[in-house]
């Protein structure tokens, strides 16, 4: 380990032209003392050829059979000398000023493990623009945020790790498809110090059709897993009921929203998350979602229809905040 | 002159901590050399302490009382010994690789004047994203394509230009006294004959938007179009580019006397009248009848001004063929 490097491993899978930006962002930097580390997931556009050759030595290129984000992270980190982790996927935009700011913090709080900051999002194309910025703020007791429902979703482009938070965490786990709602809950549960850094956007996310977040059903099976898996190491309460809570929660918005769900089994899933907690769900709560689910599809996504429910909703159920987030 | 070297003008306006990124993202380009000119138009905030602190001798910094955005460029210009000009406001962001990328374009096509590309925007406080994004692309007629808003193309912003000098020199200075001072350059710089060129690929730049922001001001905006398309007129001497501004003139005057605001009845009318006369084509008797009921009738106030005739207006305008303002 170098005191006071920087290493950004850059995951790039099929991004060209895209990722040479993502790039660029990284070498430069208001903080000079980095080194950039190009993990290539077999990209069978022109990535083998364009990255070598224009940034030749000043990126260090290693490809390697796709294993996913998470993978690219785990042969980035192995690769990596710096006192300092950012991870940035193969489109996205780090602000120039990114590293400085989060240094700074890491420098002003010496007993911080994570530095995360607000992220913004940009089109890859022109158009309308339809999506929700969350705005990022300090979190006193990050595990419960991110556990409890609406729960926080921190960006890990907005995120610069301190090289001890990911000794301390271990690997990403490249089995799940959400590998960084895993990677908070293990970092917030191994006791891992989160800082707030303010000021500015970290980073630009790019917007894509196509892009792994956009398969609603992947990630709803994925965000499954993942809380399938804290519950394995969750051991303390209030954590562990505030996550059965997510869980339910996440289950009754499943079920009612019916994607790719025959209505037998949208109707067995709302009673798993009543049977997940009780308290979460009422009787009240799932007979208003049984009434939705059994309502014909048309009926409920008219927007006449949409302005009832969202009333019923909101005079019955506790969940809306879930819901706005779930849907933007 | 110093060939190669590119002058990034940023005008900060009480930008105060936004200016820091700006700063830094002109300072850390993949291109080099770059000189960096901060215009300060008499910021009340932190800047003046705190750039020069922070900054200086990388950048240059100068303060100067508040002559806008079109003045912040001229003083920039001015002070820039760079081939290529870039101008930026004191709170977007430019892409790392967007100098390199549109010297690159300067170098493979030696008679350009001006290169430019898309650029995104991103909000300042988070929220519901609700805006368009506008995607560029080359043209044949950049005249026509600036006048005529049938076609719907606004594609240059300029955060995400790149001026040769001869360009600006051709052109001249800014003009200060403009509201919509970018438009009025863009067709000032296609009358005088310079050659635009196109950079795909990646966004150049992020343009920050906040409320407040001076293009949210509807009416002011469309005074400022107005004023644009009338200095326009004087200038633009060759058919068919005459008759499209016109057509906007009368469009943006039909427009502001319709929202009569600070306007009495007469002077609603007045206007009306001389948007007529600016295109009897374009604002044919039955839509000038329609506008002048809208004036003078008790119930037009309400038309114009309430959320719930939003249907009727819209179906007035799509029966006029106008925008009725809203």
């Amino acid at each position: 380990m170098t005191p006071g490097l920087v290493s950004v491993v850059i995951c790039a899978y099929n991004n060209w032209p895209d990722v040479e930006i993502t790039i660029q962002s990284a070498l430069c930097q208001s903080y000079q003392l980095l080194e950039v580390i190009v993990v290539d997931n077999s990209s069978t556009d022109p990535t083998p050829e364009e990255v070598p050759r224009r940034f030749g030595r000043r990126v260090r290129y290693i490809r390697q059979p796709n294993k996913g984000c998470a993978g690219a992270y785990n042969v980035g980190f192995a690769a990596a000398q710096g006192e300092f982790i950012q991870f940035v996927d193969g489109d996205d935009v780090l602000a120039p000023n990114k590293i400085q700011k989060q240094v700074e913090v890491f420098r002003a709080n010496p007993e911080l493990d994570i530095v995360y900051g607000d992220v913004r999002m940009f089109q890859a194309a022109g158009g309308a623009a339809n999506w929700t910025d969350h705005a990022m703020q300090p979190e006193d007791d990050m595990l419960k945020s991110i556990a409890a429902p609406p729960g926080i979703l921190l960006n890990t482009l907005g995120v610069l790790f301190h090289r001890r938070a990911l000794e301390k965490v271990g690997p990403w786990d490249e089995s799940l498809y959400i590998e960084d709602v895993d990677y908070w809950l293990r970092a917030a549960w191994a006791g891992c110090r989160f800082g707030y850094c303010s000021g500015g956007p970290m980073g630009f996310g790019r917007l894509r059709p196509g892009q792994k977040s956009k398969n609603s059903s992947a990630m709803a099976r994925g965000i499954e897993a993942v809380w399938a898996k804290a519950l394995g190491y969750v051991t303390r309460e209030p954590y562990r009921s505030l996550l059965l809570a997510s869980i339910a929660h996440w289950r009754f918005y499943e079920a009612i929203s019916r994607d790719k769900m025959s209505k037998r089994e949208a109707l067995a899933m709302l009673a798993l998350a009543r049977s997940t907690r009780p308290e979460t769900i009422s009787a009240l709560d799932y007979a208003v979602g049984c009434l939705r689910v059994i309502l014909p599809a048309g009926f409920v996504r008219s927007s006449w229809t949409r302005v009832v429910l969202r009333s019923f909703i909101r005079l019955f159920d506790r969940n809306l905040g879930y819901f706005r987030r779930a849907r933007s | 002159m110093i060939a190669g070297l590119v002058s990034i003008v940023i005008c900060a306006y009480n930008n105060w901590p936004d200016v820091e990124m700006t700063i830094e993202s002109a300072l850390n380009q993949s291109h080099h050399p770059v000189e960096v000119i901060v215009v300060d138009n008499s910021s009340m905030d932190a800047t003046p302490e705190e750039v020069p602190k922070r900054f200086c001798p990388a950048v240059r910094y100068v303060r100067q009382p508040n002559r806008h955005y079109a003045g912040a460029c001229n003083t920039g210009f001015e002070l820039a010994s760079g081939e290529f000009i870039q101008f930026v406001a004191g709170d977007d962001v430019l892409a790392p690789n967007k100098i390199e990328k549109q010297v690159e374009i300067f170098r493979a096509n030696p008679g350009l004047d001006i290169v430019y590309g898309d650029v995104r925007m991103f909000q300042t406080l988070a929220g519901v994203a609700n805006w368009t994004d506008v995607e560029s692309k080359p043209e044949q007629d950049y005249l026509k394509a600036f006048i005529d808003t049938d076609e719907q193309w606004t594609g240059i912003t300029a955060l995400g230009v790149l001026f040769h000098r001869k360009a600006i020199e051709k052109v001249g200075p800014w003009d200060e006294s403009m509201y919509v001072e970018d438009l009025d350059y863009w067709l000032r710089a296609t009358w005088a004959g310079c050659r635009f060129g196109y950079c795909a690929g990646s966004p150049m730049g992020f343009v920050r938007l906040w409320p407040g922001q001076k293009t949210n001001n509807k009416l002011a905006m469309s005074r400022g179009m107005e004023a644009v398309w009338e200095k326009a007129l004087g200038y633009v001497t060759r058919e068919p580019y005459r008759g499209l501004i016109a057509a906007n003139l009368a469009r943006s005057r039909f427009y502001l006397a319709l929202t009569r605001n600070q306007m009495t009845t007469r002077e609603a009318s007045a206007k009306l009248a001389l948007a007529r006369a600016t295109s009897p084509g374009t604002i044919s008797a039955l839509a000038y009848a329609a506008g002048y009921a809208t004036i003078i009738l008790p119930g037009g106030f309400i038309l114009t001004r309430s959320r719930r005739l939003r249907p009727i207006r819209w179906l007035l305008a799509r029966l006029l063929r106008y925008p009725i303002p809203g």
